[in-house]
């Protein structure tokens, strides 16, 4: 073989032989979107007493991450925004049963706060455009739909409603002001920078409660890392960090 | 045509919001085919005679959204139609509101996004013109304009024709800039691959794969127009 075929062979070779060890980590967490600013802190601190693990999170819409998992995508934990989806799983024998717990509640909030109750100020007719996550697929987004249904306003709402494809985006519209209001979870506006600029976020007491619950994937049923994470999570530490960014603790939790 | 025929049961799968949203697809890339159209074909010409020293910078930046991943695209002009500063400030002089999730503002993304995708065609059929011919046209006494309305243009006609039917067929299946961009308003912004891409999300397979099917025909005539017209008489 001359030369050139031989070196071409050889690092077509090298790249394929490599792939294993290039993309491979020791613990794939899918994350529901609104996790993406305490997902960080909570790898930090576990990664901390297991420093040769390398951990990496895949962040999505719930509903995204569940249909690639459904299709086998490589992950090994799904820390999802609510419980139907992870239960989903069980059903489907996706995820392993007794896995299932549930590691933090989060709080839908209206962003930026109207000046009076969102009900008053935003009317049956908003003038500006309100942004939701897409409520087929984000919990969030569902959990919105669910408290406009039940106050009335999600048909007259409907000219109004700009549909984004995860809580992130929802901020990101809002923080650019491409929206005047968003639905988004309260943690993730425990950033100074946005709350400046756009001001605090309005709690909404009648939005249903997002218990969000976490699962071990079948596929890694007997990995270490993936069960030494989860069970990490429901501790004081791991609960600890939910509640500095913006979470209520997991039921249970002193 | 055993092959279409053989979809038509598929249609009955697709219910009016997916029509609504193929229709206001066709809409799109028609408007965004007529402005690539009117903006293209001089821009080509230009890009072709220009002794500018910096052609080749303007032709790179015409070439880029082929380069550029979408998502790119689609997060600059998110920036461009932000209300908190020009450009995006003075359309909210204007109308009142952001370009962000109208059908303007899909207009606009849509011509850059599928420009270089008119303009090449559009530059190399107008360079395969002779010379000598437009030279002729000018000496028998035809002003530019004439030269370029009743001369050159016709003489490029096929390429043009392929040009455009290439930024049409572009736009069928622009999604990534959307994304940023539309909000998924029906009627407005929720275009046919946005539409496509929520009925896989919502793991409604039957729905996904007649509307799938549909856009894979159109998009394939549409390219058997583009061979017929870039081949040789």
């Amino acid at each position: 073989m001359n030369p050139v075929r031989r070196t071409l062979a050889g690092l077509t070779l090298g790249m394929v032989m490599g792939l294993p060890f290039g993309f491979s980590a020791d613990l794939t967490i899918a994350a529901a979107a609104n996790l993406s600013p305490v997902m960080p802190a909570l790898v930090a601190a576990f990664g901390a007493n297991h420093p040769d693990w390398r951990i990496d999170v895949v962040p999505g819409a719930t509903g995204n991450l569940v249909a690639q998992i459904r299709r086998g995508a490589p992950y090994d934990l799904l820390l999802a925004a609510d419980e139907r989806y992870p239960r989903a799983l069980v059903t489907s024998g996706d995820a392993v049963a007794d896995s299932y717990f549930i590691y933090a509640r989060g709080r839908l909030v209206l962003w930026p706060a109207p000046d009076s109750d969102w009900r008053t100020a935003l009317g049956r007719t908003p003038r500006e455009r309100i942004a939701i996550a897409n409520p087929d697929t984000a919990p969030y987004g569902a959990a919105a739909r669910a408290m406009l249904i039940e106050a009335g306003v999600w048909d007259a709402w409907q000219p109004r409603l700009v549909i984004a494809e995860n809580v992130a985006q929802v901020a990101q519209w809002v923080n650019g002001r491409h929206a005047a209001y968003g639905f988004v979870a309260a943690s993730q506006l425990l950033d100074d920078g946005w709350t400046n600029r756009r001001g605090e976020a309005r709690t909404l007491p009648d939005a249903p409660p997002l218990p969000q619950a976490a699962v071990l994937l079948t596929r890694a049923a007997t990995s270490n890392p993936a069960q030494a994470f989860l069970s990490w999570l429901s501790g004081t530490e791991a609960q600890a960090i939910f509640t500095t960014h913006g979470y209520d603790p997991a039921p249970g939790t002193p | 045509m055993p092959l279409v025929a053989s979809l038509l049961p598929s249609l009955a799968w697709l219910t009016p919001p997916l029509w609504q949203a193929l229709g206001l697809t066709l809409q799109l890339a028609a408007i965004t085919t007529l402005l690539l159209g009117l903006v293209g074909l001089p821009l080509a010409h230009w890009l072709n005679t220009t002794r500018s020293r910096f052609a080749p910078a303007f032709e790179a930046l015409v070439t880029l959204p082929i380069v550029l991943p979408p998502t790119v695209i689609g997060f600059y002009f998110l920036i461009a139609f932000s209300p908190e500063h020009p450009p995006g400030s003075w359309w909210v002089t204007l109308t009142g509101g952001p370009l962000t999730f109208t059908f303007t503002g899909l207009v606009l993304a849509s011509v850059i996004y599928s420009l270089p995708f008119a303009v090449q065609p559009f530059q190399a059929a107008l360079r395969a013109v002779p010379g000598e011919l437009l030279d002729a046209s000018r000496a028998s006494g035809a002003t530019a304009w004439r030269t370029w309305w009743r001369v050159h243009l016709p003489l490029a006609r096929r390429g043009i024709g392929a040009g455009l039917t290439l930024g049409f067929a572009h736009t069928l299946g622009e999604f990534g800039v959307v994304l940023m961009i539309g909000g998924s308003i029906p009627g407005e912004t929720r275009v046919a691959s946005i539409a496509l891409y929520d009925e896989v999300q919502k793991l409604d397979y039957p729905a996904a794969h007649a509307f799938a099917a549909t856009l894979l025909v159109i998009s394939f005539v549409l390219l058997v127009i583009v061979a017929m017209l870039q081949r040789r008489r």
